[in-house]
């Protein structure tokens, strides 16, 4: 509660687009996934504060896109700024600011009380920083507690367990959307928030379905997605903890509905998706999705508009549904985002090993 | 904890040139480490015990002319005085960049405090650089300074001792307790009796099938591991693509349990805590599989007993199945007739086929509600308003759903 406690202290000021940022220090309790958003705003996840706090960076506009971007250990160099065996370093996602050219990464250092969350910053050129969070424009939304919940902390009961995972965020026109995991009860919700954040605007969830073959219907918790436009209507495009690829109209996510992703690719077994990026190439749109086993794996998303679900069952092994590729040379993927117009950000490397953080030309 | 001296340190001729400095412990630095001006040490903040500092005494003619300076930025700081964390196995640690902190001038000493506390066990390399530091303040100091006779570089390799890790973590209990498990089990709840480590936790938690062979991939790997905030319980899936019916993992591999069979979880005892002391003893549970279980949860089967007036003793519902252990923690609880919740305490039994409710206090005669919350799941995530599994064909629409349930019940004389 340290982050709220210190906003007490702090004073509301108007920037010119808007925001209602505060000036004063941000104290994170954890750290998930990374988004960033327009004028060099970035948003960071604290799944233990449940919040999303939006930090306006100092933004210097770069013209590099010569795709010169590479640091080659970069596990131990982030762990040398930190102070830290790299061991006791964990990069949770990446993030990039293209108009500057600015890598971040969501890392925690240590364990248990003792762990600290920090954003770090890394420069084309290999300069690695960790971000100040000291007396920093920012802003704040808090994430709603889950349905059926508002009994907790009341003092009466011992301290609430709950926690919900961000699995994922995302700045899509103008909103916040964030996907959630609980690690009690079985359900995904996905948060939309306006942003610039209104006042007492809480992220209130949509929860999510997935329809197996038009018949059984489970709940399904979105593992990563990615924003993309299907005839001027923006969709969400999730992979699903159980695989599946589905399409969800953004429109359709209202506070207090229920939402029954389209499955229009299955993915198959031992297949974790990790990482969704869409660019256009020679005026086609692609969407890649970093994988535990497959690789990266790219899909003409031309089709999806008028793909047709997948509705009956799949059937001797592979995949169905959207036709895809794998880019053979993009081997160890943990992370994707785009650079520029040509060239995608990646983590990569050997689990645990040696990560390399590089730019690579759009396949 | 106070300075160790087991670092060890590597003293240049320049020691002569600082001990011109006179090193006064000041407000802000105790210096409960041994005075040896012109090292490199490491200091505890009396401000903040936690923290650990590294300090080098300046000659009187440098701390001035580095106060007389102006404004000194971070970069120009790293210049003279950087330390390097030596990381990892592979990197030389001049080859990695200087850990991130701030520097400060205390009347005649430098002081670089780290962002984060330093890590226990770590060896730091400090280096002092006076030519940096003389081409920061230039003029007729550097001039006097270039005069003396030293070496420019002073280097210290530092560390603070790692405590010994203890093994004295267990895994205090796993849930659901019961032996007897179904077909499309969903989640374990793993127990332990002090924070864990993070980050790689499926490389230490197997399912074995009956031959003692282990299961490739029965669990949901998620990046974002399930831990309760103070990282004492860890929630672990079974992945959900074989436990739905018809999608692709369970028609390629089918579901990772089978009726029938019997399956055992391991713990490693190589798991390691948030100390870094590997647990005390490895932890396993043997189960066997029943059917599915594709039932909701019925209130209206559980069998409330309540207490008299006047007694203490709890109240108490029985369940036909095990349900979950965290969501009948938090999901379940007492309104008295003006919708007060009744403050108590839960206990879960039977294998969770049990909750109780101990006032702590003689229950009053009065009209009561157990409220329970519609996300209340069994073992295998059918929940109160709706199975796991919804059959569209079968159960076209969900009706209005609440997200309360209420069982009522009396406190009689």
């Amino acid at each position: 509660m340290g982050l709220f406690a210190a906003s007490l202290a702090t004073i509301f000021v108007l920037t010119t687009d808007a925001a209602p940022y505060q000036n004063g220090d941000v104290k994170l309790q954890s750290i998930g996934p990374l988004a960033t958003g327009p004028d060099g705003v970035l948003f960071v996840s604290d799944p233990k504060a449940a919040c999303i706090i939006a930090i306006k960076t100092a933004v210097k506009p770069s013209d590099n896109t010569s795709g010169n971007f590479k640091v080659e250990g970069l596990n131990a160099k982030v762990a040398a700024v930190l102070g830290a065996s790299v061991d006791q370093v964990r990069i949770i996602d990446l993030a990039v600011d293209a108009s500057s050219q600015t890598a971040y990464l969501s890392v925690i250092r240590g364990q248990g009380a003792s762990a600290n969350a920090a954003v770090v910053s890394v420069r084309p050129s290999g300069e690695i920083h960790v971000l100040s969070l000291k007396n920093v424009q920012h802003a704040v939304a808090e994430l709603s507690n889950a349905p059926a919940d508002q009994e907790t902390g009341t003092g009466r009961r011992r301290r609430n367990q709950r926690m919900e995972s961000i699995t994922d965020i995302a700045f899509v026109k103008g909103k916040l959307i964030v996907a959630g995991l609980s690690n009690e009860e079985f359900s995904s919700t996905l948060r939309t928030i306006p942003f610039p954040f209104e006042g007492s605007q809480k992220g209130t969830g949509v929860r999510i379905f997935h329809g197996a073959h038009g018949r059984y219907e489970t709940s399904s918790p979105v593992r990563t997605f990615v924003s993309y436009d299907i005839g001027g209507d923006p969709y969400i495009l999730a992979a699903y903890t159980c695989t599946p690829l589905v399409k969800i109209p953004i429109v359709e996510l209202k506070p207090g509905s229920n939402v029954v992703g389209e499955t229009i690719a299955e993915l198959g077994n031992r297949n974790r998706p990790l990482d969704m990026i869409v660019y256009k190439k020679n005026g086609k749109q692609y969407l890649l999705m970093a994988n535990s086993s497959r690789g990266v794996m790219k899909i003409t998303t031309e089709k999806l508009g008028n793909y047709k679900g997948i509705t009956e069952k799949v059937s001797g092994g592979g995949t169905e549904g959207v036709p895809y590729e794998t880019v053979s040379d993009w081997t160890e993927v943990h992370q994707l985002a785009e650079l520029d117009s040509q060239h995608a950000l990646v983590v990569r490397g050997v689990d645990g090993d040696n990560l390399n953080l590089e730019a690579v030309r759009l396949p | 904890m106070p300075l160790r001296h087991d670092f060890a340190t590597a003293i240049c001729p320049f020691i002569l040139v600082l001990q011109l400095g006179c090193a006064k412990p000041t407000q802000d630095e105790a210096t409960e480490t041994k005075e040896v001006s012109g090292e490199i040490r490491l200091a505890k903040r009396s401000a903040m015990p936690s923290q650990t500092v590294f300090e080098v005494d300046l000659p009187q003619a440098l701390a001035d002319g580095l106060a007389n300076s102006g404004v000194l930025e971070p970069a120009d700081w790293k210049k003279v005085f950087h330390i390097h964390a030596e990381t990892a196995n592979g990197f030389d640690w001049r080859e990695l960049p200087p850990v991130q902190g701030s520097y400060r001038l205390t009347n005649n000493r430098l002081v670089f405090e780290s962002l984060f506390p330093l890590q226990a066990g770590v060896n730091y390399h400090a280096v002092f650089n006076l030519s940096k530091a003389k081409q920061l303040i230039g003029g007729k100091t550097a001039d006097r300074l270039a005069e003396m006779k030293h070496s420019d570089v002073i280097e210290a390799t530092l560390r603070l001792e790692r405590p010994r890790a203890k093994p004295e973590t267990i895994v205090s209990q796993v849930y659901p307790t019961a032996n007897s498990l179904p077909e499309n089990l969903l989640k374990f709840y793993l127990h332990f009796s002090a924070p864990m480590s993070q980050g790689k936790v499926y490389n230490h938690i197997h399912l074995l099938n009956a031959r003692n062979e282990k299961i490739d991939l029965p669990f949901l790997e998620l990046d974002e591991e399930l831990w309760n905030p103070d990282g004492t319980r860890l929630t672990i899936l079974f992945d959900p693509g074989r436990i739905k019916s018809g999608l692709l993992p369970r028609e390629q591999d089918g579901p990772v349990l089978r009726e029938g069979n019997s399956y055992t979880l391991k713990i490693d005892a190589t798991w390691t805590d948030a100390n870094g002391a590997p647990l005390k003893h490895g932890f396993t549970k043997f189960f066997v599989v029943t059917a599915p279980d594709v039932q909701m949860p019925s209130p209206a089967q559980w069998k409330i007993t309540a207490p008299d007036a006047g007694s203490t003793n709890p109240l108490t519902l029985d369940f036909p199945e095990p349900l979950d252990h965290a969501l009948l923690q938090r999901l379940v609880w007492v309104e008295d007739a003006g919708n007060r919740a009744v403050e108590g305490q839960v206990h879960v039994g039977d294998d969770e086929r049990q909750w109780a409710f101990v006032l702590g206090k003689a229950w009053k005669v009065g009209d009561y509600q157990i409220m329970i919350g519609t996300s209340l799941e069994d073992l295998a995530g059918n929940n109160v308003s709706r199975p796991f599994e919804v059959d569209r064909v079968q159960r076209p629409e969900d009706e209005f759903i609440p997200n309360y349930v209420t069982l009522d019940f009396k406190i009689r004389n």
